[in-house]
């Protein structure tokens, strides 16, 4: 199977690694704060999402959206 | 090319628009959504904290009314009730609480808090009115609620003031919610947006592509059509002139022969088969420069970049060995041969326009000296785009009698007398000058002016004739008629009537066929033939001799006059040949009853020599050149 072309640079993947390490540490320590339980799953599978984004480079809706930050391709 | 860019700048376009126009909706709903939602958290926390104070205020009322009751307050030295009877709600009466105090037979009593209640007026109003009153009311920085509270029945009056929460409970309870919310349906909104956006984009993006196709292409032949021939050729020539400098193009006007014949007589669902397979085999010249369109009805043009004469030859050569194969349309094979214009850039034009008219004239040259193809050169277009520009004014010039008549005497060979005039027409063109038949009667023959301008000679001839006439000339004068005039089933009809009209006898008026045309149908050309004759005009056969006719077509035509072709007198005083023609034509005549005229005489020895040989009547330079009837008046001399 062919893997997806990255679609982010490495600015794009470093405000996106930086944003979910911040909001998963918000979200532990001060989730009271938060208080929704609805809410507080969003923000999980925000930063997670874009934990895989940062790490592999790719961001399913750029991919869907047909966009690309990456300065290699056209 | 232009078509892609034009598409990617659509597409970021479109998609910017939709992008932010998306965003922005999502960003108005959330501020809808954060105030209202702020608001009614803020008055639900105040309409609670409002419903819990009046209790607390309540009790405390009653712990008032029973020390007014049992007169405990009388005791007060200081007006200062002391604050042990109110303990068991300490915890109401905190800090918060500005002002507890009752009012008692115009004494101001105090629980706790010192305060200027002048400071709310409506405090101030409700003690004016008696009338049991509270609400919110904003203090500096402080939300503050006040109770004004009267009991009617012993005359206490208890103000009461104190600092509420709600808001920033509030605010610390929603703003984090709130903020967070902002952000996820934010982020949500955006996800959306770019997938959306995408989609219609490229749904949107789908269709300008099949429209712009549509726009572009025949859908006959699906090739190219003029509009985009027009758009690559234009945009060929915006490049640069450095780029334009060293480089070459070519266009090859393509023109299937004789497609009108296939098309009437196989019908037209056939000439689209026809059209759409030679567009197949064009399609196998496109290349990255060389492009192929179908320009309109059976005309098709190659452009090739980068090709120089020499090669758009080559080209040419093997567009016209692909069509040539055998076709077969609905089971019938045909071969199609095509003409085929080239004209070059940067020598025959450095535009579309002077290339296309260019090759163009190239192809017309092509297609009339049938030479397959045919590329541009300055000699084609004197007469070639002459001829093009003259085709569009045909009607213009008959409506407007720009066609003159000329005439040539005809005289009798031994006394140089004129006894007639051949009509020959001239085109008097406002731009152009005096233009001869050559330039302009096969444009006629081939449009469908021609009966209107046999018709429209035919009115000159006859009032021409009725002109000398009325200054006592008897000159016949002869009309040349075109083949396709035997085909105007009214012509007779119109001639009887014109000469009735200007009351000009028959008998003055000739009508001139070549051989050649005579003999297109012997039996129309018969009935024809006969007509003129009952209405008793003279006819004559022209250029009598070169036309390869059967004798028997002679023998079968009631024809008054022979004309011998000019070809046969140029060299009659030194050719044997000529004579020996000459004599036998003029043999047969005498015995066919046929008078003779002969055309072409130039020199007095000709006309000696003719005379010679016994012919009676003659036209030529040596008597008289084609002129305005005035001049050839002028030469009649007086009238006998």
């Amino acid at each position: 199977m062919k893997l997806p072309e990255v679609n982010l640079c490495k600015a794009d993947r470093v405000v996106r690694g930086v944003l979910s390490v911040l909001l998963i540490i918000y979200v532990i320590f001060w989730h009271d704060e938060v208080g929704d339980t609805l809410l507080i799953s969003l923000i999980w599978i925000f930063s997670i999402l874009n934990l895989i984004s940062f790490a592999s480079g790719w961001c399913p809706v750029y991919h869907l959206a047909n966009l690309s930050t990456c300065k290699n391709k056209e | 090319m232009s078509k892609d860019v034009e598409k990617i700048n659509l597409d970021s376009d479109l998609r910017r628009h939709l992008l932010l126009g998306t965003i922005g909706l999502v960003v108005a709903v959330l501020i809808i959504f954060i105030n209202v939602t702020y608001d009614i958290a803020n008055d639900l926390g105040e309409s609670l904290e409002s419903e819990h104070i009046e209790i607390q205020v309540n009790e405390v009322a009653k712990v008032v009314d029973s020390l007014v009751t049992t007169e405990q307050l009388r005791q007060l030295k200081d007006n200062l009730i002391p604050y042990e009877y109110f303990a068991s709600h300490h915890y109401f009466l905190d800090e918060d609480v500005l002002f507890l105090n009752v009012l008692l037979s115009e004494k101001k009593l105090t629980i706790t808090g010192e305060y200027n209640f002048n400071e709310f007026p409506r405090i101030v109003q409700a003690i004016s009115d008696k009338k049991s009153e509270s609400g919110f009311t904003q203090l500096n920085d402080d939300r503050v609620f006040w109770q004004y509270k009267y009991n009617e029945d012993i005359g206490t009056e208890l103000i009461f003031a104190r600092k509420v929460h709600a808001l920033d409970r509030a605010i610390s309870y929603m703003s984090t919610r709130l903020s967070i919310g902002a952000f996820v349906t934010f982020w949500l909104a955006v996800w959306a947006a770019l997938i959306i956006s995408t989609y219609i984009t490229q749904r949107f993006i789908k269709g300008n592509v099949r429209l712009n196709y549509l726009a572009n292409h025949d859908n006959l032949t699906n090739l190219p059509n003029r509009t985009y021939l027009y758009e690559i050729v234009n945009k060929y020539f915006k490049q640069s002139k450095n780029t334009l400098s060293n480089k070459n193009a070519s266009m090859l006007f393509i023109d299937l022969n004789k497609f009108k014949l296939i098309n009437d007589s196989l019908g037209h669902h056939s000439g689209d088969l026809l059209l759409a397979t030679i567009a197949m085999r064009l399609n196998k010249f496109v290349t990255k420069t060389d492009y192929a369109f179908r320009y309109g009805g059976d005309e098709f043009i190659i452009w090739s970049e980068n090709t120089d004469q020499a090669a758009a030859q080559v080209l040419a050569a093997k567009v016209i060995e692909a069509c040539k194969k055998p076709l077969n349309i609905q089971g019938s094979q045909f071969e199609v041969s095509v003409s085929i214009g080239i004209a070059c850039y940067p020598e025959d034009g450095k535009n579309f326009n002077d290339i296309f008219k260019h090759a163009d004239i190239a192809m017309y040259h092509a297609k009339h000296m049938r030479l397959g193809h045919q590329s541009y050169q300055k000699n084609l277009d004197i007469r070639s785009s002459l001829k093009v520009n003259l085709s569009g004014q045909l009607s213009h010039a008959l409506l407007n009698e720009q066609f003159v008549l000329y005439y040539q005497p005809k005289v009798n060979i031994s006394d140089g007398k004129t006894f007639g005039a051949e009509a020959l027409i001239r085109w008097q063109h406002p731009v152009e000058g005096l233009l001869t038949p050559n330039f302009f009667i096969s444009l006629i023959e081939q449009s469908d002016f021609v009966h209107a301008f046999t018709r429209y000679v035919f009115k000159q001839a006859i009032m021409q004739c009725r002109s000398w006439m009325n200054q006592g000339y008897e000159l016949s004068v002869a009309v040349n008629i075109s083949p396709y005039n035997l085909l105007d089933a009214g012509l007779v009809e119109h001639l009887k009537d014109l000469l009735e009209q200007h009351k000009v006898p028959a008998s003055l008026i000739e009508i001139e066929l070549t051989e050649s045309a005579t003999m297109v149908d012997i039996d129309v050309t018969k009935k024809i033939f006969k007509e003129f004759k009952n209405l008793g005009v003279k006819l004559s056969i022209d250029d009598f001799g070169t036309g390869m006719s059967s004798l028997s077509y002679i023998k079968e035509l009631e024809v008054d006059f022979i004309k011998i072709d000019r070809s046969f007198i140029i060299n009659i005083v030194e050719s044997n040949e000529d004579e020996a023609i000459v004599m036998s034509i003029l043999l047969l005549c005498q015995k066919l009853n046929r008078d003779v005229i002969i055309e072409g005489i130039e020199t007095k020895e000709q006309r000696d020599k003719l005379l010679a040989l016994g012919c009676k009547y003659a036209q030529g330079y040596y008597f008289g050149k084609p002129m305005l009837s005035q001049d050839l008046t002028l030469l009649l001399g007086k009238p006998s």
